[in-house]
Protein backbone atom coordinates (compact mmCIF):
# COMPACT_ATOMS: atom_id res chain seq x y z
CA UNK A 1 0.00 0.00 0.00
CA UNK A 2 2.97 2.48 0.92
CA UNK A 3 5.04 3.75 -1.85
CA UNK A 4 8.45 3.45 -1.73
CA UNK A 5 9.24 7.20 -1.47
CA UNK A 6 6.90 7.34 1.24
CA UNK A 7 9.10 4.75 3.15
CA UNK A 8 11.88 6.11 2.34
CA UNK A 9 11.25 9.84 4.10
CA UNK A 10 9.91 8.00 7.30
CA UNK A 11 13.17 6.19 7.54
CA UNK A 12 14.58 9.35 6.76
CA UNK A 13 12.44 11.53 9.60
CA UNK A 14 13.13 8.91 12.27
CA UNK A 15 17.08 8.23 11.67
CA UNK A 16 17.39 12.24 11.62
CA UNK A 17 15.46 12.40 14.89
CA UNK A 18 17.48 10.64 16.68
CA UNK A 19 20.52 12.67 15.53
CA UNK A 20 21.13 15.68 17.28
CA UNK A 21 20.92 19.53 15.42
CA UNK A 22 23.64 19.81 13.76
CA UNK A 23 24.73 16.13 13.13
CA UNK A 24 21.12 15.43 11.93
CA UNK A 25 21.33 18.18 8.95
CA UNK A 26 24.34 16.92 7.70
CA UNK A 27 23.33 13.47 7.70
CA UNK A 28 20.08 14.17 5.96
CA UNK A 29 22.45 16.21 3.23
CA UNK A 30 24.09 13.43 2.74
CA UNK A 31 21.23 10.54 2.73
CA UNK A 32 19.53 12.55 0.25
CA UNK A 33 22.57 13.08 -2.30
CA UNK A 34 21.32 15.81 -4.01
CA UNK A 35 17.25 15.06 -4.14
CA UNK A 36 16.39 17.88 -2.70
CA UNK A 37 12.75 17.52 -2.77
CA UNK A 38 13.49 14.79 -0.80
CA UNK A 39 15.08 16.33 1.74
CA UNK A 40 12.80 19.41 2.06
CA UNK A 41 9.96 17.00 2.71
CA UNK A 42 12.02 15.24 5.14
CA UNK A 43 12.68 18.81 7.00
CA UNK A 44 9.01 20.14 6.54
CA UNK A 45 8.22 17.21 8.93
CA UNK A 46 10.92 17.80 11.19
CA UNK A 47 9.69 21.55 11.70
CA UNK A 48 6.93 20.10 12.85
CA UNK A 49 7.76 18.66 16.62
CA UNK A 50 4.79 19.95 18.28
CA UNK A 51 2.89 21.22 15.92
CA UNK A 52 0.20 18.96 16.35
CA UNK A 53 0.08 19.41 20.21
CA UNK A 54 -3.59 19.47 20.33
CA UNK A 55 -3.36 15.46 19.50
CA UNK A 56 -1.79 14.66 22.59
CA UNK A 57 -4.66 15.36 24.57
CA UNK A 58 -7.43 13.01 23.31
CA UNK A 59 -10.24 13.82 21.55
CA UNK A 60 -12.48 13.62 24.19
CA UNK A 61 -11.05 16.30 25.56
CA UNK A 62 -10.11 18.65 22.66
CA UNK A 63 -13.94 18.23 22.10
CA UNK A 64 -14.68 18.72 25.92
CA UNK A 65 -12.81 22.35 26.38
CA UNK A 66 -14.59 23.59 22.66
CA UNK A 67 -17.40 23.00 24.80
CA UNK A 68 -16.71 25.02 27.54
CA UNK A 69 -15.56 27.45 24.99
CA UNK A 70 -18.72 27.91 23.42
CA UNK A 71 -21.03 27.83 26.95
CA UNK A 72 -18.09 30.60 28.34
CA UNK A 73 -19.57 32.66 25.63
CA UNK A 74 -22.65 33.19 27.23
CA UNK A 75 -21.57 36.27 28.84
CA UNK A 76 -24.32 38.99 27.53
CA UNK A 77 -25.38 40.32 30.60
CA UNK A 78 -22.35 40.09 32.65
CA UNK A 79 -19.81 42.64 33.79
CA UNK A 80 -16.05 42.80 33.06
CA UNK A 81 -14.81 45.48 34.97
CA UNK A 82 -16.90 48.60 34.65
CA UNK A 83 -17.94 47.14 30.88
CA UNK A 84 -21.41 45.49 30.61
CA UNK A 85 -21.93 43.32 28.13
CA UNK A 86 -24.62 43.87 25.57
CA UNK A 87 -24.69 41.72 22.49
CA UNK A 88 -22.03 39.29 20.22
CA UNK A 89 -20.25 40.79 17.22
CA UNK A 90 -18.65 37.90 15.92
CA UNK A 91 -16.27 35.13 16.83
CA UNK A 92 -12.60 34.63 15.91
CA UNK A 93 -10.73 31.22 16.52
CA UNK A 94 -8.91 32.75 19.70
CA UNK A 95 -11.87 34.36 21.07
CA UNK A 96 -15.65 36.02 20.81
CA UNK A 97 -16.32 39.96 20.67
CA UNK A 98 -18.99 41.47 22.12
CA UNK A 99 -20.43 45.00 21.90
CA UNK A 100 -20.54 46.50 25.67
CA UNK A 101 -21.08 49.68 27.17
CA UNK A 102 -18.88 51.15 28.93
CA UNK A 103 -20.42 52.68 32.18
CA UNK A 104 -17.39 55.33 33.37
CA UNK A 105 -17.45 57.14 30.30
CA UNK A 106 -20.91 56.57 28.95
CA UNK A 107 -20.01 55.07 25.32
CA UNK A 108 -20.12 52.19 23.30
CA UNK A 109 -16.83 49.73 23.35
CA UNK A 110 -15.87 46.60 21.48
CA UNK A 111 -14.49 43.45 24.03
CA UNK A 112 -12.37 40.95 22.67
CA UNK A 113 -12.78 38.15 25.01
CA UNK A 114 -10.25 35.24 25.28
CA UNK A 115 -12.15 31.82 26.10
CA UNK A 116 -11.88 30.99 29.72
CA UNK A 117 -9.90 27.51 28.60
CA UNK A 118 -7.15 29.50 27.16
CA UNK A 119 -6.35 31.71 30.47
CA UNK A 120 -4.05 28.57 31.56
CA UNK A 121 -2.23 28.65 28.72
CA UNK A 122 1.00 31.19 28.72
CA UNK A 123 1.33 30.65 25.19
CA UNK A 124 -1.99 31.96 24.11
CA UNK A 125 -1.99 34.39 26.88
CA UNK A 126 1.62 36.32 25.62
CA UNK A 127 -0.22 36.48 21.90
CA UNK A 128 -2.78 37.93 23.79
CA UNK A 129 -0.88 40.25 25.40
CA UNK A 130 1.53 41.02 21.55
CA UNK A 131 -1.99 41.48 20.46
CA UNK A 132 -2.88 44.41 22.79
CA UNK A 133 0.88 46.26 22.28
CA UNK A 134 0.70 45.67 18.46
CA UNK A 135 -2.70 47.15 18.71
CA UNK A 136 -1.94 49.93 21.08
CA UNK A 137 1.26 51.25 18.15
CA UNK A 138 -0.80 51.27 15.17
CA UNK A 139 -2.96 54.68 14.52
CA UNK A 140 -4.64 54.12 11.27
CA UNK A 141 -8.09 55.18 10.28
CA UNK A 142 -8.98 50.92 9.43
CA UNK A 143 -8.02 49.78 12.35
CA UNK A 144 -9.78 50.19 15.83
CA UNK A 145 -7.90 51.77 18.47
CA UNK A 146 -7.30 49.60 21.52
CA UNK A 147 -8.53 51.72 24.37
CA UNK A 148 -7.10 49.29 27.34
CA UNK A 149 -6.84 45.87 28.85
CA UNK A 150 -8.93 44.16 31.32
CA UNK A 151 -7.65 40.58 32.56
CA UNK A 152 -8.62 38.53 29.81
CA UNK A 153 -10.19 41.35 27.46
CA UNK A 154 -9.33 43.86 25.14
CA UNK A 155 -11.15 47.09 24.96
CA UNK A 156 -11.78 48.57 21.62
CA UNK A 157 -12.82 51.23 19.53
CA UNK A 158 -16.76 49.76 18.23
CA UNK A 159 -16.41 50.12 14.68
CA UNK A 160 -19.82 50.40 13.19
CA UNK A 161 -21.05 49.06 9.78
CA UNK A 162 -18.80 46.63 7.89
CA UNK A 163 -15.45 45.24 7.76
CA UNK A 164 -12.70 47.91 6.88
CA UNK A 165 -12.32 45.59 3.59
CA UNK A 166 -16.13 46.51 2.47
CA UNK A 167 -15.07 50.07 3.15
CA UNK B 1 -24.63 4.15 37.79
CA UNK B 2 -21.37 3.87 36.51
CA UNK B 3 -20.97 0.80 36.01
CA UNK B 4 -24.53 0.23 34.22
CA UNK B 5 -23.53 3.11 31.72
CA UNK B 6 -20.43 1.43 30.98
CA UNK B 7 -22.19 -1.91 30.83
CA UNK B 8 -25.14 -0.41 28.17
CA UNK B 9 -22.04 1.09 26.14
CA UNK B 10 -20.56 -1.84 25.94
CA UNK B 11 -23.51 -4.08 24.83
CA UNK B 12 -24.07 -1.14 22.58
CA UNK B 13 -20.75 -1.53 20.98
CA UNK B 14 -20.75 -5.23 20.83
CA UNK B 15 -24.42 -4.96 18.78
CA UNK B 16 -22.74 -2.64 16.30
CA UNK B 17 -22.33 -5.82 13.68
CA UNK B 18 -25.93 -6.24 13.57
CA UNK B 19 -27.10 -2.18 12.74
CA UNK B 20 -24.76 0.28 13.33
CA UNK B 21 -27.23 3.14 13.21
CA UNK B 22 -29.03 1.78 16.12
CA UNK B 23 -25.83 1.90 18.18
CA UNK B 24 -24.56 4.98 17.13
CA UNK B 25 -28.35 6.48 17.59
CA UNK B 26 -28.09 5.69 21.33
CA UNK B 27 -24.64 6.41 21.83
CA UNK B 28 -23.98 9.50 21.17
CA UNK B 29 -25.90 11.25 23.60
CA UNK B 30 -23.80 9.17 26.15
CA UNK B 31 -21.01 10.96 24.35
CA UNK B 32 -22.01 13.99 25.01
CA UNK B 33 -23.64 13.88 28.26
CA UNK B 34 -19.68 12.92 29.11
CA UNK B 35 -18.37 15.93 26.97
CA UNK B 36 -20.52 18.32 29.02
CA UNK B 37 -18.86 16.72 32.38
CA UNK B 38 -15.68 17.85 31.23
CA UNK B 39 -17.07 21.20 29.93
CA UNK B 40 -18.66 21.76 33.41
CA UNK B 41 -15.37 20.64 34.89
CA UNK B 42 -13.19 23.08 32.95
CA UNK B 43 -15.44 26.36 33.38
CA UNK B 44 -15.58 25.65 37.21
CA UNK B 45 -12.14 25.13 37.45
CA UNK B 46 -11.15 28.88 37.07
CA UNK B 47 -14.13 29.85 39.71
CA UNK B 48 -13.28 27.95 42.16
CA UNK B 49 -9.36 28.49 42.04
CA UNK B 50 -9.42 24.27 41.10
CA UNK B 51 -6.39 22.31 39.05
CA UNK B 52 -7.92 20.18 36.78
CA UNK B 53 -6.32 16.66 36.87
CA UNK B 54 -7.68 16.71 33.60
CA UNK B 55 -5.88 13.38 32.23
CA UNK B 56 -7.61 11.74 34.93
CA UNK B 57 -11.33 13.52 34.34
CA UNK B 58 -10.74 12.07 30.88
CA UNK B 59 -9.57 9.18 31.39
CA UNK B 60 -13.00 8.28 33.70
CA UNK B 61 -14.68 9.21 30.62
CA UNK B 62 -13.17 6.81 28.20
CA UNK B 63 -13.88 4.29 31.11
CA UNK B 64 -17.52 5.01 30.85
CA UNK B 65 -18.12 4.88 27.74
CA UNK B 66 -15.45 2.57 26.62
CA UNK B 67 -15.16 -0.70 28.76
CA UNK B 68 -13.06 -3.47 27.88
CA UNK B 69 -12.84 -5.19 31.41
CA UNK B 70 -16.62 -7.08 30.18
CA UNK B 71 -15.67 -8.00 26.92
CA UNK B 72 -14.01 -11.35 26.04
CA UNK B 73 -10.33 -11.68 25.36
CA UNK B 74 -10.70 -12.88 21.91
CA UNK B 75 -12.88 -9.69 21.57
CA UNK B 76 -11.05 -6.90 22.91
CA UNK B 77 -8.91 -5.93 19.71
CA UNK B 78 -12.69 -5.74 17.84
CA UNK B 79 -13.76 -3.54 20.58
CA UNK B 80 -11.61 -1.00 20.50
CA UNK B 81 -11.43 -0.86 17.01
CA UNK B 82 -15.14 -0.23 16.68
CA UNK B 83 -15.17 2.27 19.67
CA UNK B 84 -12.43 4.18 17.86
CA UNK B 85 -14.32 4.70 14.58
CA UNK B 86 -17.75 5.02 16.64
CA UNK B 87 -16.26 8.26 18.83
CA UNK B 88 -14.39 9.58 15.55
CA UNK B 89 -17.69 9.90 14.48
CA UNK B 90 -19.31 11.47 17.11
CA UNK B 91 -16.77 13.38 18.08
CA UNK B 92 -16.21 14.70 14.14
CA UNK B 93 -20.16 15.70 13.65
CA UNK B 94 -20.38 17.28 17.24
CA UNK B 95 -17.48 19.64 15.91
CA UNK B 96 -19.04 20.21 12.18
CA UNK B 97 -22.59 21.19 13.91
CA UNK B 98 -20.57 23.37 16.40
CA UNK B 99 -18.87 24.82 13.28
CA UNK B 100 -22.08 25.24 11.36
CA UNK B 101 -23.97 26.91 14.36
CA UNK B 102 -20.79 29.64 14.42
CA UNK B 103 -20.83 30.49 10.92
CA UNK B 104 -24.74 31.58 11.20
CA UNK B 105 -24.92 32.64 14.47
CA UNK B 106 -22.15 34.79 14.42
CA UNK B 107 -22.49 38.34 13.08
CA UNK B 108 -20.13 40.77 11.04
CA UNK B 109 -16.54 39.90 10.94
CA UNK B 110 -14.02 42.49 12.80
CA UNK B 111 -10.64 44.11 11.37
CA UNK B 112 -8.80 42.29 13.97
CA UNK B 113 -10.83 38.98 13.97
CA UNK B 114 -8.68 37.93 10.26
CA UNK B 115 -5.65 38.35 12.46
CA UNK B 116 -6.42 36.11 15.27
CA UNK B 117 -7.30 33.26 12.97
CA UNK B 118 -5.13 30.37 14.38
CA UNK B 119 -3.91 27.30 11.76
CA UNK B 120 -6.69 24.46 12.68
CA UNK B 121 -4.22 22.41 13.91
CA UNK B 122 -3.27 24.75 16.72
CA UNK B 123 -7.51 25.49 17.29
CA UNK B 124 -7.64 21.40 17.60
CA UNK B 125 -10.09 21.62 14.54
CA UNK B 126 -11.73 18.04 14.63
CA UNK B 127 -13.26 18.64 11.10
CA UNK B 128 -9.73 19.67 8.96
CA UNK B 129 -8.14 16.36 11.01
CA UNK B 130 -11.26 14.76 10.09
CA UNK B 131 -10.24 15.26 6.51
CA UNK B 132 -6.12 15.13 6.13
CA UNK B 133 -6.85 11.58 8.31
CA UNK B 134 -8.58 10.39 4.97
CA UNK B 135 -5.86 11.68 3.17
CA UNK B 136 -3.19 9.95 5.50
CA UNK B 137 -5.67 6.36 5.49
CA UNK B 138 -5.37 6.45 1.49
CA UNK B 139 -1.22 6.93 1.96
CA UNK B 140 -0.46 4.67 4.92
CA UNK B 141 -3.71 2.45 6.55
CA UNK B 142 -1.71 1.70 9.49
CA UNK B 143 -0.98 4.79 10.59
CA UNK B 144 -4.30 6.49 10.18
CA UNK B 145 -5.21 3.94 12.34
CA UNK B 146 -2.67 4.60 14.87
CA UNK B 147 -4.08 8.13 15.32
CA UNK B 148 -8.14 6.96 15.53
CA UNK B 149 -7.15 4.19 18.24
CA UNK B 150 -4.82 6.95 20.22
CA UNK B 151 -6.04 10.20 19.52
CA UNK B 152 -9.94 9.44 19.49
CA UNK B 153 -10.53 5.67 20.70
CA UNK B 154 -8.10 7.36 24.07
CA UNK B 155 -6.25 3.57 23.72
CA UNK B 156 -2.58 3.48 25.23
CA UNK B 157 0.48 2.64 23.35
CA UNK B 158 -0.16 -0.71 24.37
CA UNK B 159 -3.28 -0.85 23.80
CA UNK B 160 -3.14 0.34 20.31
CA UNK B 161 -0.58 -2.42 19.61
CA UNK B 162 -2.38 -5.37 20.57
CA UNK B 163 -5.02 -4.18 18.29
CA UNK B 164 -2.92 -3.87 15.63
CA UNK B 165 -0.85 -6.73 15.97
CA UNK B 166 2.51 -4.93 16.24
CA UNK B 167 5.13 -3.82 18.36
CA UNK B 168 4.58 -0.67 21.12
CA UNK B 169 7.25 0.45 19.16
CA UNK B 170 6.24 0.55 16.04
CA UNK B 171 3.02 2.31 17.18
CA UNK B 172 5.73 5.10 19.00
CA UNK B 173 6.93 5.39 15.87
CA UNK B 174 4.19 5.85 13.62
CA UNK B 175 2.61 7.90 16.04
CA UNK B 176 5.12 10.38 15.93
CA UNK B 177 5.38 10.33 12.29
CA UNK B 178 1.15 10.79 11.75
CA UNK B 179 1.46 13.63 14.20
CA UNK B 180 3.77 15.73 12.39
CA UNK B 181 2.65 14.68 8.75
CA UNK B 182 -0.79 15.47 9.90
CA UNK B 183 0.39 18.36 11.88
CA UNK B 184 1.80 20.00 8.06
CA UNK B 185 -1.26 19.38 5.93
CA UNK B 186 -3.11 21.33 8.58
CA UNK B 187 -1.00 24.17 8.78
CA UNK B 188 -1.01 24.21 4.55
CA UNK B 189 -4.95 23.56 4.54
CA UNK B 190 -5.15 26.85 7.12
CA UNK B 191 -2.54 28.56 5.04
CA UNK B 192 -4.22 27.93 1.45
CA UNK B 193 -7.85 29.23 2.94
CA UNK B 194 -6.50 32.72 3.77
Amino acid sequence: MTSDRWQEVERLYHAALAREGDQSAAFLKEACAGDDALRHEVESLLAQENGAGFLDAPALEVAGQQLATDRDQDLIGRRIGSYQILSLLGEGGMGAVYRADDTKLKRDVALKILPEAFTHDPGRMARFQREAEVLASLNHSNIAQIYGVEDRALVMELVEGESPKGR
Amino acid sequence: MAASTSHAVTELLLSWNHGERAALDKLVPLVYSELRRIAHRYLNRERRGHTLQSAELVNEAYLRLIDASQVRWQDRAHFFAISAQLMRRILVDFARSRRYLKRWGGMQRTSFDEAMVVSPARSGDLVALDDVLETLAAKDGRKSRVVELRFFGGLSVEETAEVLKVSPDTVHRDWRFAKAWLAREMGNAGRSVT
